[in-house]
């Protein structure tokens, strides 16, 4: 099976793998380390040089009278800790949303044969060009008092008076989910594409049903997109501010929020190292978790046999 | 054909040099190069480049391109790794204390700047070692007149009578100037307020809290509450609420206790043209570009005072730098937010936080 090979392709080219090494070993590795070196060396220069630089600026480097925990201790004070939550929360809840209404659409986009599915594409990725400013404000305009909602169900005697929709933590929701939405669709998609039909086949004709066969199947095998296209989701909404800041009214103050202040009007270069820090390690640390919980690897053994 | 075709080109080639001529810089402020202003950005800042220094390129064969936004981290990294980018830069108050702590700024020379512009047209308030005032933008009073046909709050303990004044309240979602409203709000009288009791101050704080429904945080969004009627009562920006009522929304304002917040003119240290940025800065205060400055955007208070002293009574009243506005606004103290930002601005996340 293709998972098979996939991992049996892995295996070779470890050097353990081989008992003897050839020529042709030897120039392949060869090869793939010329070839690697410039995407290594943009990896080193653009990805790890600055989070190293983030690290030392975190313990006081770069200011003269910096004490090289007082970015950290900072950080224990009760407003962070609120803040870090809030994000926390609403970073998670935002990517379950995400999931759980990003999973029908890119089931529908992958197994449904239909021109509908094009135009399904097209308006996702509209959706993704547009400026996450410009989606920001239309979601005001839609959602505010005197918004097309609230026309609507006050004309049509619905409700009394218009519903609170925005400026809280509603219009938080609403609009990130929104602007998120396409990230989960789009890594979805792949990953059901990668899903052997013949499997749902073989099942069925053996008699599972079709809750069972999605339970037992398909899930799990479309679980890496869902868990890949999860950590995308809550890795961009952790780090949301202007959208929370604008859609809450005050209400939604996230840890980015902090970080700003800590740069723009206090200066403290140090503690929003610190705190981007520990941004950085909880997302790591998200991505390691989710990883053992999910299995990502080992679904592929399974698969196989 | 060809001779008169010939005289048309100089005629007009005249008309165009002529200004120019007439608007000839001292020698002093001849140059050449490009100089890198870094301000705010948006849809006034093409309004101040023509007024203040639209005309300096032509008179000092000195150009001037044009960044944003000022942001004193950005420069302390510049100057760390030795390569600052900016010649000029519009600093708020508290702004242009911390690039100064941290040794930023270039001194201002007011033998140059005196040398162009007589000392006193100018406000001595605001010309200081390592900054020359820029404009005093205005937090103010305004409300939907459709809703408030009769005339809105006249100060800010009226502003939160919710009994007087039923309706949506927004302000913005900043320390400054929320604390300040906050103390006026509990009948503090304006420009007594420093050095604040912060503990007073989040207690007066508290008691405004509940009775603002929303805390903006973009100047633009400003925008879009007043077009749509969203808020009916607003702390909000003088230059982008008297825009929208000009454009004819149905909101007023009062300047009675506007808040007003100094930007100053700075020249980083080390930046790539510092005497050429010293004409500009001196260039900025000229009579010619404040009063250009205030047909075009009339809602910042200016530099060079001189240019109230001709207007007519009825227009002076429209201009919330005029001598008789200025006296019932309250100015932010930016030694104060210098002194206090920090620990000001880690209480109010953790109370906004909690709302």
């Amino acid at each position: 099976m293709a998972q098979i090979e996939v991992a049996d392709g892995v295996g070779r080219l470890k050097p353990s793998g081989s008992p003897q090494t050839t020529a042709w070993d030897l120039q392949r590795r060869r090869l793939t380390l010329s070839l690697m070196a410039l995407p290594l060396a943009a990896m080193v220069l653009l990805f790890i040089a600055p989070i190293l630089v983030l690290v030392w600026m975190s313990f006081g480097g770069g200011s003269a009278d910096a004490a090289p925990f007082a970015g950290y201790q900072a950080l224990l004070q009760p407003v962070y800790l609120r803040l870090l939550g809030f994000t926390l929360q609403l970073a998670l809840t935002t990517t379950l949303i995400c999931a759980l209404l990003a999973y029908p659409i890119a089931y529908l986009m992958v197994n449904i044969e239909s021109r509908f599915n094009q135009w399904m594409a097209i308006t996702l990725f509209i959706a993704l060009w547009l400026s996450f400013l410009a989606r920001t404000f239309s979601w005001i305009i839609i959602l505010q008092r005197r918004g097309v909602v609230n026309n609507f169900l006050v004309g049509t005697g619905i409700t009394d008076q218009p519903l609170e929709l925005v400026y809280n933590k509603l219009g938080v929701y609403i609009g990130m989910v929104h602007i998120l939405l396409p990230f989960m669709v789009i890594t979805l998609i792949p990953a059901m594409k990668a899903i052997d039909p013949a499997y749902v086949r073989a099942a069925l004709s053996l008699g599972a049903t079709p809750a069972k066969v999605f339970r037992q199947i398909y899930l799990p095998l479309s679980l890496p997109g869902l868990v890949a296209g999860s950590m995308l989701v809550f890795t961009l909404a952790f780090g949301f501010f202007i959208t929370p800041a604008i859609l809450g009214g005050g209400r939604a103050p996230t840890i980015v929020l902090a970080i700003r202040d800590q740069i723009q009007q206090l200066g403290n270069l140090q503690l929003a190292a610190a705190t981007s820090m520990v941004l950085l390690v909880i997302c790591l640390g998200l991505l390691v978790a989710y990883d053992r919980v999910s299995g990502v690897d080992k679904l592929y053994d399974r698969g196989g046999r | 054909m060809f001779k008169a075709r010939m005289a048309l080109a100089a005629a007009t080639a005249l008309t165009i040099a002529l200004p120019a001529l007439a608007q000839d810089a001292p020698e002093a402020f001849k140059g050449s190069g490009t100089l890198i202003v870094n301000n705010w950005g948006g849809p006034t800042v093409e309004k101040m480049h023509d007024a203040w220094y639209g005309d300096f390129p032509a008179a000092t064969g000195i150009d001037i391109a044009f960044t944003s936004v000022p942001d004193v981290a950005k420069l302390q990294i510049m100057a760390q790794v030795g390569n600052i980018e900016w010649d000029m830069v519009d600093f708020e108050g508290n702004q242009m204390l911390m690039a100064m702590k941290e040794g930023l700024l270039e001194p201002i020379d007011y033998d140059l700047l005196y040398s162009l512009v007589p000392k006193e047209n100018l406000d001595a308030a605001v010309l200081t070692e390592y900054g020359v005032g820029s404009v005093a933008f205005s937090t103010v009073i305004a409300w939907n007149t459709e809703l408030f046909p009769e005339g809105g709050p006249k100060d800010w303990v009226e502003f939160f009578d919710t009994d007087k004044f039923p309706g949506r309240r927004a302000l913005y979602a900043n320390p400054k100037p929320a604390l300040e409203i906050a103390m006026l709000a509990a009948g503090k009288a304006p420009n007594t307020l420093y050095p604040m009791d912060i503990d007073e101050a989040f207690a007066a704080l508290d008691a405004i809290g509940p009775k603002v429904d929303l805390w903006v945080e973009k100047t633009s969004q400003w925008d879009v509450l007043i077009q749509n009627s969203e808020v009916d009562l607003m702390g909000s920006s003088l230059a982008r609420t008297m825009a929208q009522i000009q454009a004819g929304e149905p909101y007023a304002l009062t300047y009675n206790q506007s808040i007003s917040e100094q930007s100053y003119w700075t020249i980083p240290k080390g930046a790539p043209n510092v005497a050429d940025a010293q004409k500009l800065v001196a260039w900025t205060v000229r009579e010619e570009g404040a009063k250009k400055a205030l047909e075009l955007l009339p809602y910042y208070g200016m530099t060079n005072i001189a240019v109230y002293d001709d207007l007519a009574p009825e227009l002076k009243s429209e201009l919330p730098g005029a001598p008789e506005n200025a006296a019932t606004a309250h100015k932010i103290d930016a030694q104060w937010w210098f002194d206090n930002g920090a620990e000001v601005r880690t209480r109010w996340l953790d109370w906004l936080s909690q709302q």
